[in-house]
């Protein structure tokens, strides 16, 4: 249209225009209203997405009162001490593969290094995740390992620790069960994971969980009081570890029962907010396997690294399963995890 | 009141809005347990040969793979139209590549081994930055069928050289379109997948059809997944074909693929979904001749047969194989129980990964029985410190049976003792005498007892150990193995344990986890704590029977062993079967 065009038609409309400007304000006040309604809305909208998955003992909403530090919520976890004393020196690997006989055992992580391995460490036979805190003890816990030889189903839902400054283990707590576990799924706590913020424990639980019903839970536990602060029911995970993104602080879990990441919103209280939320496949990333993510762990750097096993609520094989390592990177302007490789260990 | 009308309009659609918010992110979120199974099944025993045998394109790639062996290096190539023509000299530039083509032989014997030209590209930028190159490159990409593995070549598309080879065992391979088509025509040869799909004769055009990867985490294998949806279906049936043994392994339903929460069918899921759902949640029971025989694949004991008939009558009320001891005796107390069990939800190590195998006992031409067997494997045998074991039973017209146990090796050394225990619940609702073979005669057992085959045992001249009598006459010999069932047995060996049964208590009816230590050389196997203090024999009992066997790996006497092969250019085995277990011979009443 040509602008001389535009200006008569612009006078012969000059009537219509003035009753024009009195509709438009009557439309700003609509949409203001209207604006109104969309804020208060999805006020509703955040209350029932609060509502909705919200479990016995979690929190409502995730408080966003601190600033925000991206970062993995393990960072001020240290060494033990009592390696120093038998002679050790670091840096220490933690070896749970139960290569050579059941329990923990501290080996110096270089060529020919020593290996320390406590009497009472063998007592507790074969273990499984383990996580350390901020004063160097380490936590971990019993799982089955190839038969359930003198160590019926019930003696799996256990969180044990070692004294940071002596080496000694000892039982730190048994966990509640939904259901009692049986020889068909003796799995009790298989994951873990240390929480600086308030000196806590994340620990996942299969005990009880069959065929049929998943009814492994996520405890959050206070290491001072020994309490169960928040639980999370009706989740099967093996995997876990905790990150602040922007959006705020997560919890990631690895499913038991399918080759995905999960994850939950934690609130200031560490409490769960939510549902948990399907983050990613394994098994869809390229070069990645039907595998469950075993152990999640976050680096310096921000880089995420799963190891991916093969878990199926079977026993575990005497050999040394096959392990994949997934590797993802923070991407801080996008807010997320960004897939790096894939390759077995 | 004006604005009402509009609001309440607006109000609707946030919630509106809210709600169909909710439900897409419901699908994201955790799902509940039990939730949809679909109908899956395994091939393992379809004939394939015959199914495969009209297949032009099946039988040209194996042509081309038997051409393709006698060349060297021992790699199937890409063709000049498959590749942008500026890019497919780098092929020839890898091949050239001593360090490219390192794995085209076995460094032993210097066997061909297959290996396929999969990919000429252009690199990703993030593979480029992951590998720390830079420069104008050309990606080859080459997998070996032997060992599993991808191979890349990184060439400089200036200097023609090659900068870099990264061989990445376990990744998965590029899928060329010619493989595309073999996997698609290999999947729509099988009537199984034909009747899944209610095709007939003609394939329906506006079948979704979809080749993807999928992996073999078990067989290491080059797998494809042909993915086929019916028109307006919602649902996609996955047939996983393997492209390293040029078959279809197993198929199963799915929903449709969705990108955000992709769910896929690999070789273990597969296996484990089938097996698990067929076979370890209810009994299945197989008429064969005279024989009725009821089974299922239990928690932890193996596969056990129970309510088994023959003719009509009962004559076994259960047979198990509850454990695997095994034991290195140069290293003190290592060693393992191991359990054969389901692949989930079990107590086992050692798993089921394939349906039971039933096949035709043959004797000059004539069918004189069937045989029944169950494999049982680690993840991934045959590697180092890994298992496999079979149950096997065998069914006679004549009336014998046989209760068996084999070892497929490997294990940790070649210094392994193997010592499966079995229990044996014969039907003996009138009381069965038991009677053992001892000092030239049949000594009558009044009360619970163990016995050892010696070396130097002796039996009844018919080779007999035990006779279990009824009370009309009738009954059943047990026969050891000393070697004599024609299967490469090396004999028994084996600690024989008569117990009471107590209907009041347990003792190995339902599922035992482990009966007893891996390392025990003596008696001490576990069924040994049923018989202390041993109680007067009543005519209802249990028979234990642990066989012991060691393992060899020395030329011509390999026993429990497994060896590597070259098989067509990609990994085979030889197994050297350890096979133990009695048979069990009927006889007659003298009235």
């Amino acid at each position: 249209m040509s602008s001389k065009k535009q200006h008569r038609q612009g006078k012969l409309k000059n009537k219509r225009q003035k009753a024009e400007k009195s509709k438009t304000k009557n439309r700003v006040l609509l949409a203001l209203v209207g604006l109104l309604v969309l804020v208060f809305g999805l006020g509703i909208k955040g209350f029932w997405a609060g509502q909705k998955g919200v479990n016995q003992h979690t929190s409502k909403t995730q408080s966003t009162k601190h600033p925000v530090v991206v970062g993995q919520a393990d960072a001020c976890a240290k060494n033990p001490a009592f390696p120093l004393k038998y002679g050790l020196h670091p840096p220490y690997f933690i070896d749970l593969r139960q290569l050579d006989g059941p329990g923990l055992r501290i080996i110096e992580a270089k060529k020919g290094g020593k290996v320390l391995q406590l009497d009472s460490w063998k007592k507790e036979g074969t273990l499984g995740p383990y996580t350390l805190d901020k004063n160097g003890v380490i936590y971990t816990a019993p799982i089955p390992f190839v038969n359930l030889l003198g160590r019926p189903p019930l003696s799996y839902n256990r969180i044990l620790k070692v004294d940071a400054a002596t080496g000694e283990m000892s039982e730190l707590m048994h966990l509640p069960h939904a259901q009692k576990p049986t020889e068909e799924q003796p799995y009790g706590v298989v994951g873990m994971t240390y929480d600086c913020s308030n000196h806590s424990l994340y620990v996942s639980s299969l005990a009880g969980s069959t065929g049929e019903s998943e009814v492994g839970r996520i405890y959050h536990i206070d290491l001072k009081s020994k309490k169960i602060l928040h639980q999370l029911d009706g989740f099967d995970a093996l995997g876990l570890g905790v990150f602040t993104m922007k959006s705020g602080k997560k919890l990631y879990m690895g499913s038991a029962r399918s080759p995905e990441i999960f994850s939950i919103d934690l609130d200031d209280d560490g409490g769960f907010v939510g549902q948990p939320v399907f983050e990613f496949s394994l098994a869809a990333l390229e070069g990645g396997s039907y595998d469950n993510a075993h152990r999640i762990r976050f680096l310096r750097g921000n880089v995420l690294k799963i190891k991916g096993i093969e878990f199926s609520f079977s026993l575990m094989a005497a050999s040394d399963p096959q392990r994949n390592i997934y590797l993802f990177d923070y991407d801080d302007q996008g807010d997320k995890w960004v897939f790096r490789e894939a390759h077995p260990q | 009141m004006k604005y009402l009308i509009p609001v309440l309009f607006l109000l609707s659609l946030i919630l509106t809005n809210c709600k169909s918010t909710t439900n897409d992110t419901s699908q994201a979120t955790h799902p509940p347990a039990g939730q949809t199974r679909f109908h899956s099944a395994l091939l393992t025993y379809a004939d394939h040969e015959a199914i495969l045998s009209s297949l032009a394109s099946v039988q040209q790639f194996k042509k081309l793979r038997a051409r393709t062996l006698q060349q060297s290096p021992p790699v199937i190539r890409l063709k000049e139209g498959d590749v942008r023509q500026d890019w497919f000299f780098a092929q020839a530039v890898a091949l050239n590549n001593k360090e490219f083509v390192q794995q085209c032989f076995l460094p032993k014997t210097k066997e061909p081994l297959l290996n396929m030209m999969t990919e000429i590209r252009r690199p990703t930028a993030k593979e480029v930055r992951l590998n720390q190159l830079s420069g104008d490159l050309i990606l080859v990409e080459m997998y070996n069928f032997y060992y599993n593995t991808v191979v890349h070549g990184w060439v400089d598309i200036h200097t023609k050289k090659i900068i870099k080879v990264v061989g990445s065992p376990g990744k998965l391979p590029n899928i060329t379109k010619e493989m595309e088509d073999l996997a698609k025509e290999i999947a729509m040869a099988y009537p199984q997948v034909k009747k899944e799909l209610d095709v007939g004769q003609e394939w329906p055009k506006d079948m979704e059809i979809v080749v993807r990867n999928s992996k073999s985490e078990r067989y290491r294998h080059f797998y494809a997944a042909v993915t086929m949806t019916p028109k307006d279906s919602q649902h996609t049936l996955w047939v996983l074909v393997d492209l390293t043994e040029l078959k279809a392994v197993g198929y199963q339903w799915t929903s449709l693929w969705n990108p955000k929460r992709p769910q896929l069918v690999t070789e273990r899921s597969l296996q484990n979904e089938v097996v698990f759902e067929n076979y370890c949640k209810d009994t299945v029971q197989l008429n064969q001749g005279k024989w009725v025989v009821n089974y299922k694949l239990t928690n932890s004991d193996g596969i056990e047969i129970f309510d088994v008939k023959y003719n009509g009558k009962p004559v076994l009320n259960s047979a198990k194989l509850v454990d695997w001891h095994v034991s290195y005796p140069d290293k003190k107390d290592f060693g393992y129980s191991d359990a054969m069990g389901c692949p989930k939800f079990s107590s086992a190590a050692v798993v089921a990964f394939e349906p039971p195998d039933i096949q035709p006992i043959m004797k000059g031409g004539v069918r004189i029985g069937f045989s029944f067997v169950q494999d049982f494997r680690s993840p991934v045998w045959p590697k180092s410190c890994n298992y496999r074991y079979q149950n096997r039973y065998e069914f006679y017209a004549d009336g014998r049976f046989r209760i068996a146990g084999v070892n497929l090796g490997l294990g940790c050394s070649n210094n392994g003792w193997y010592r499966p225990v079995f229990r044996i619940d014969m039907a003996d609702e009138g009381g069965q005498q038991v009677e053992v073979w001892q000092n030239k005669h049949w000594e009558k057992w009044t009360q619970e007892k163990w016995h050892l085959q010696e070396k130097k045992a002796r039996f009844s001249p018919q080779g007999y150990l035990v006779r279990l009598t009824n009370p009309d006459g009738s009954g059943y010999y047990l026969e050891p193995s000393r070697g004599q069932f024609g299967d490469g047995g090396r004999g028994d060996h084996a600690y024989t344990y008569v117990t009471v049964k107590h209907p009041d208590l347990d003792e190995g009816v339902s599922d035992m986890s482990t009966v007893g230590p891996c390392c025990n050389t003596n008696f001490e196997q576990g069924p040994e704590k049923y018989l202390q203090p041993a109680e007067p024999l009543d005519g209802h009992q249990v028979i234990w029977y642990v066989p012991q066997m060691k393992n060899s790996d020395q030329p011509g006497k390999q026993y429990c062993w497994v060896e590597n092969r070259v098989v067509d250019g990609h990994e085979g085995f030889v197994t050297y079967n350890g096979v133990v277990g009695p048979m069990l011979v009927p006889f007659a009443s003298a009235k």
